[in-house]
């Protein structure tokens, strides 16, 4: 213990005596004062960026909490939505999808009066075109190839433009020579249905 | 104007307390008898170097184990006393004082200083004092229990080095103890080179203080930036709560927006019966169709014409309807047939408000019976018989499945 006081003592003695050893220290003591300084400051740096950020994150929140008028735009684009959606075929089953497609053209061009009218499915994964994004849907493309007699003809557009649900004409062949003779690939789009209606169903029947 | 002080005086038997005042600074007045003076020349030394010489030349010279010291530059001399820093320090803790917390003073720093070259005996506290100056400053002093004698005060003037012709051969009467408020030269003991101990103190404690400011600054900012934090923390999550579901609104109505294009991208391209309005719009008369191919977006048609010269106004026609571009006609080497391709527009590219067309208008909207198209019968067939009316043109109600 004497010997650190007597130590201690002299390390004074020599400080008081040593104007370098002092300002030595001195610079030393400043060097890490400045340095704690400088991690303070960094901190109170990154604390007012933080502030910064979070204000830029109210201003939003303030803007959105003011934007009511997405609820109404919601609710208009939904039923435009299920309104698209209820002109989409429904079936349960790929297969029935097809048959039911299948039958339903059948049954126009028989009404119309379509003579020696055939048709013919083409596998869905031949087709192309846009499809539809849910998981549950598919495309039925079909062809349908008879004898074309313009005023049936152009009946039995009109009964595939007017109908509820959506057909699309994908492709139109039609020749006049050396006898008339059209051929049409149709395009239906199907929503999976969780159970069997005939004549396929508007969606909004089955899916909401 | 320096405040009241305490004055403690210490001599060599007793410490003479204040009576008188209670408050103020605390002085240790050491009596002359306890001191050793001594005057260093180090005018000969650089100045760098005198701190460390001077603190050398001390240890050397005082018998104390531990010493306290006075210093008083005077230009390159130093006038030094010192004292047994323990008896001091004894002294002082047995007063119940602190010994960093007050200033010890020799007793002869308190006299009055001198100018000029003086001779003079001085009454202390305790003993007696003969101090010799030369131009204005300290140069020799001697403590002497009692007033000294004759041959003393010869032997003292010989030692400061004052000429023989100016030697005084009799003790003055000593000069009675009056001491000073302040002393006549501040303590210096922890100035070295030069450099004033004030001012060293002054220059730390300035950066000390602008160090502490500034991180005091900085902590109390951080502080306060901390509490707006967590004020904000707290005004955010009350507008996410009040803007979530305008935000689950927004996501749902994006979600909508995306499928409707869709399901709108579905159906691409017009109507095959608009696209036949709009052909037949734009055909000459007596001109009727002998091949029509629809196909992804292309369409390519051949048309039986019996006006050779209307080709070009033909092209012209068809470009400047809404439906078509990319228009390309090739009429047949005998000029009977003229076959025609063209790009079809999307829907999203047409925008029939731009065309003046009712008719186009009402074949976009209302494609049904009625239309006059190139096809109808009969259809112009060389060689083949008119085309069986077949059982007339009944209406989309009337044909679609289900409905009777």
């Amino acid at each position: 213990m004497m010997s650190m006081v007597t130590n201690l003592d002299r390390l004074h003695q020599t400080l008081r005596g040593n104007l370098r050893l002092r300002l030595g220290l001195w610079a030393i003591a400043g060097i890490l004062g400045f340095y704690g300084g400088l991690l303070v400051q960094e901190r109170t740096d990154a604390l007012a960026n933080d502030y910064l950020a979070n204000l830029k994150k109210l201003d939003r929140a303030r803007l959105d909490s003011r934007e009511s008028v997405w609820l109404e735009r919601a609710k208009e684009a939904g039923e435009q939505r299920f309104k698209l959606e209820d002109r989409l075929w429904q079936a349960p089953t790929q297969a029935l999808a097809q048959a039911q497609f299948r039958d339903w053209v059948n049954q126009t061009l028989q009404r119309a009066g379509l003579q020696k009218a055939t048709l013919t499915l083409i596998d869905v994964d031949e087709t192309k075109g846009n499809a539809v994004s849910e998981s549950n849907s598919w495309k039925v493309h079909l062809k349908a190839d008879f004898d074309l007699n313009p005023k049936t003809f152009y009946g039995w557009l009109g009964v595939i433009k007017t109908y509820d649900r959506l057909i699309v004409l994908d492709s139109a062949k039609i020749r006049t020579q050396p006898s008339p003779r059209a051929e049409i690939h149709l395009v239906a789009h199907f929503l999976k249905a969780r159970e069997t209606q005939a004549g396929g169903a508007p969606a909004s029947g089955v899916a909401r | 104007m320096p405040g009241p002080k305490r004055r403690f005086s210490q001599t060599r038997q007793q410490v003479l307390v204040p009576s008188d005042a209670r408050f103020g600074g605390v002085e240790w007045v050491l009596s002359r008898s306890l001191c050793r003076f001594r005057c260093f020349d180090l005018a000969s030394l650089p100045k760098a170097s005198r701190a460390q010489a001077l603190s050398v030349q001390i240890q050397q010279w005082s018998p104390y184990p531990s010493a306290g010291r006075y210093l008083a530059w005077q230009r390159n001399q130093v006038l030094v006393w010192i004292w047994d820093a323990d008896a001091v320090v004894a002294a002082i803790i047995a007063q119940g004082l602190k010994p960093k917390r007050l200033a010890i003073i020799p007793e002869s720093l308190l006299r009055a200083r001198r100018s000029g070259e003086t001779l003079c005996l001085l009454a202390c506290l305790e003993g007696f004092e003969g101090q010799v100056w030369k131009a204005g400053g300290l140069v020799h002093s001697r403590w002497w229990p009692d007033v000294p004698t004759t041959q003393e005060w010869l032997n003292f003037q010989r030692d400061a080095g004052v000429q023989a012709e100016q030697q005084r051969q009799t003790v003055p009467v000593p000069e009675p103890l009056m001491l000073n408020r302040t002393p006549w030269a501040n303590n210096q003991s922890n100035v070295s080179g030069g450099l004033d101990a004030v001012a060293e103190a002054t220059c730390v404690g300035a950066l000390a203080l602008a160090l502490v400011g500034y991180v005091g600054w900085n902590l109390i900012a951080g502080h306060k930036i901390e509490q707006a934090l967590v004020d904000q923390q707290q005004e955010l999550q009350k507008l996410k709560d009040q803007a979530q579901p305008i935000l689950m609104a927004r996501s749902t109505a994006i979600d909508h927006q995306l499928r409707i294009r869709e399901l709108l991208a579905l159906n691409s391209y017009p109507d095959l019966t608009v696209l036949l309005a709009a052909v037949a719009d734009n055909l000459p008369a007596k001109t009727f169709l002998r091949e029509w191919d629809l196909q992804e977006g292309r369409l390519r048609f051949v048309v039986q014409i019996d006006n050779k010269g209307s080709t070009a106004e033909l092209v012209k026609s068809f470009e400047a309807g809404p439906y078509f571009r990319g228009l390309q006609a090739q009429p047949a080497t005998d000029g009977s047939t003229l076959t025609v391709s063209m790009e079809v527009k999307p829907l999203s590219a047409i925008d029939l408000a731009a065309f003046d067309s009712d008719r186009l208008r009402q074949a976009a909207r209302q494609p049904v019976p009625g239309l006059t198209l190139p096809l109808p019968a009969p259809v112009a067939v060389p060689g083949a018989p008119p085309a069986a009316p077949g059982p007339g043109a009944p209406s989309a109600a009337a044909l679609a499945p289900g409905k009777k």
